[in-house]
């Protein structure tokens, strides 16, 4: 648990400013970044120990295309991912941890709230 | 032959005996005569009135004979009943005599009651043959009506937007129209009648036989079907005799494309909605929770910064369901636009007071250029709609420009037109930005906007009240430099 990183991925600074806070609370060392574009930039240079991501962004599908992204290259394949969403369902496709072409760790409905994040990210890196 | 007007009847012979004595017998009886002496004469007569009920003809005349004026006679009065008399009888005259028209035949010498028989006869023979006449002409008019008939309505059938396909109780189709050819494709080009399972479109088959199995008479069962790309509401129910019986199903097929792409479009949007109140209201809760949690009285710039944003998110939630409430205002046509001559300045001035707080705190130098003088700058226009146009337009340079930069609003007015500019050293937008930035909900995504609140419909407002005063609104802009948005409404 001591020095491990969170990169936090949200188009949202609000978002991100709390969940931060409560991060660093536990205990983590927080990154952050507004968007698919960065998240990769930051991915390589912050090395993150886990990433939470947000899966509507911008555009929608924003975050997938990044998830599927991170999934493909060697060196990130295997960082935990968890995703994060304001809706279950969006007309023309469904997600959920099991899709096979969206292979996430955990997939949690916003609003999240800053401990079961807490509790979800010690459980895959605490 | 209840006729008002006495029956007519010419004799046709060359002895004035003759004719003076059918003519004596035959008037006793009540009939009308006239008479001829020969041929030639007798086609005279009939030329100018060819309505003769009976026409006796002796054979052997001058000039024209019998044979000769039967023939002739057939061009006049085909109603008219022939009767050859004559002295000369033989099988092969009779033959002849037939052959060219005629009915009967009278040997000569005859009493009167033959000659009223005969005659007798030949009136009952043409009354039939009328009404025989009567009745086909009767026939071949209700045929052609029901032709028509039949004919208008399968034209109707056929013209009808909506497919029509019949289906019998023995599981065949019995008929489809142009538009169910063309909806469903794999049934257009066969011969009918079809058994209902070579239809391909499975759905349609289901229902068409749920309802020749389940339905009750008069029961309409209604089913979305899709073929292809396209959805159609299928409404089937079946088609009854005159005692009630099911003879079979019809299915009426209606385009409902459009309307799913409608409903489709509705639901995104209310995902939009969905997505786009969450996150405020996420942050809220997040701060709130944070502070109640404890941990942060050590830190009171830090909880203050916090409640801010909390405010901060709070005031922009009641923006974006008021904003949201005005476009669609707008789009229903319930949006009413109250057009009077208004004081650009005052409103320029009005909308610069609104927003030289947020400007303060920025630290963003905010000024205004008007180049003409109170009297010259008025247009027919809704002052709320302008007023929120510029408040908008400034609210959004400031936003989107770093501490120390320039915000700036300029009034030009032309006969022509009204110009109302707004520019700033703010972070720019990128060229393939420029459109979508008026797209509703759409915000800039980077580093450098993650911190800036937006309902992310400002801009949408902004065009569509633009759009109502028939004016246009464009953007200029460079990266990292600043932008310039012009907003042009006709002066008239």
């Amino acid at each position: 648990m001591a020095g491990k990183k969170v990169l936090l991925v949200d188009d949202d600074a609000d978002f991100i400013e709390v969940n931060k806070i409560a991060l660093e609370a536990g205990g983590f060392e927080v990154a952050t970044a507004y968007n698919g574009k960065e998240c990769l930039k930051k991915v390589e240079s912050e090395k993150p120990d886990l990433i939470v991501l947000d899966i509507m962004m911008a555009t929608p599908g924003d975050g997938m295309y990044v998830a599927q992204d991170l999934r493909k290259k060697d060196d990130t394949k295997d960082i935990p991912l968890i995703v994060t969403t304001s809706v279950n369902q969006e007309p023309g496709y469904s997600l959920g941890p099991d899709e096979a072409w969206l292979p996430v760790d955990s997939f949690m409905e916003k609003p999240v709230a800053p401990e079961k994040l807490l509790d979800e990210i010690n459980k895959r890196i605490g | 032959m209840a006729d008002e007007s006495p029956i007519r009847m010419l004799v046709v012979d060359d002895e004035p005996g003759i004719r003076e004595g059918c003519r004596r017998i035959l008037e006793e009886n009540g009939y009308e005569v006239e008479t001829a002496e020969d041929g030639r004469l007798g086609i005279d007569i009939l030329s100018k009135s060819d309505d003769f009920a009976v026409i006796l003809v002796d054979l052997k005349m001058p000039r024209m004979g019998g044979l000769e004026f039967i023939e002739k006679a057939q061009e006049y009065g085909e109603d008219s009943v022939i009767i050859v008399i004559t002295a000369y009888t033989s099988i092969q005259t009779a033959v002849e005599a037939t052959k060219r028209g005629a009915y009967g035949y009278l040997p000569k010498p005859f009493t009167p009651d033959e000659l009223l028989l005969v005659v007798k006869n030949g009136l009952e023979k043409r009354a039939l043959s009328l009404e025989m006449k009567k009745l086909r002409m009767e026939r071949e008019r209700q045929l052609l009506e029901v032709t028509f008939e039949r004919s208008r309505c399968a034209t109707i059938i056929d013209c009808m937007t909506d497919g029509v396909v019949v289906v019998n109780c023995d599981g065949q189709m019995v008929l489809r129209n142009s538009a169910a050819a063309r909806i469903l494709p794999d049934c257009g080009v066969v011969e009918l009648p079809v058994p209902l399972n070579s239809l391909s479109c499975v759905q349609l088959r289901d229902v068409i036989k749920s309802s020749l199995s389940e339905s009750a008479p008069g029961e309409i069962v209604s089913r979305e079907i899709s073929v292809g790309s396209y959805t159609y509401m299928a409404n089937v129910s079946q088609v009854l005799d005159k005692g009630g019986r099911a003879l079979g199903t019809v299915a009426v097929l209606r385009d409902i494309t459009a309307i799913k792409k409608l409903e489709n479009a509705k639901n995104v949007f209310v995902s939009m909605v969905a997505h786009e109140v969450k996150s405020p209201l996420a942050a809220i809760e997040g701060y709130l929770n944070l502070l109640l949690g404890g941990g942060l009285e050590n830190d009171p710039e830090k909880s203050r910064e916090m409640l801010s944003r909390t405010l901060l998110r709070a005031g922009k939630l009641r923006e974006m369901i008021s904003e949201l409430l005005s476009l669609r205002a707008i789009e229903t046509g319930h949006f009413d636009i109250k057009r009077s001559p208004i004081d650009l300045i005052r409103v320029v001035e009005e909308a610069v007071q609104a927003n030289v707080e947020k400007a303060r705190e920025q630290d963003i130098e905010l000024s205004s250029k008007l180049d003409k003088p109170s009297e010259d700058a008025k247009v027919l226009a809704d002052r709320n709609a302008i007023l929120t146009v510029m408040k908008n337009l400034l609210d959004n340079a400031i936003k989107y420009t770093p501490s120390g930069g320039r915000v700036g609003i300029e009034l030009r007015v032309d006969d022509s037109f009204v110009k109302i500019i707004v520019s700033d050293t703010g972070i720019g937008i990128a060229p393939d930005l420029k459109d979508k930035i008026f797209d509703e909900f759409f915000r800039v995504r980077n580093e450098l906007t993650a911190h800036i609140a937006g309902t992310g419909l400002g801009l949408s407002l902004v065009r569509r009240l633009v759009d109502m005063h028939n004016g246009r609104i464009t953007v200029e802009s460079e990266p990292g430099k600043g932008s310039v948005f012009e907003v042009k409404i006709p002066a008239v």
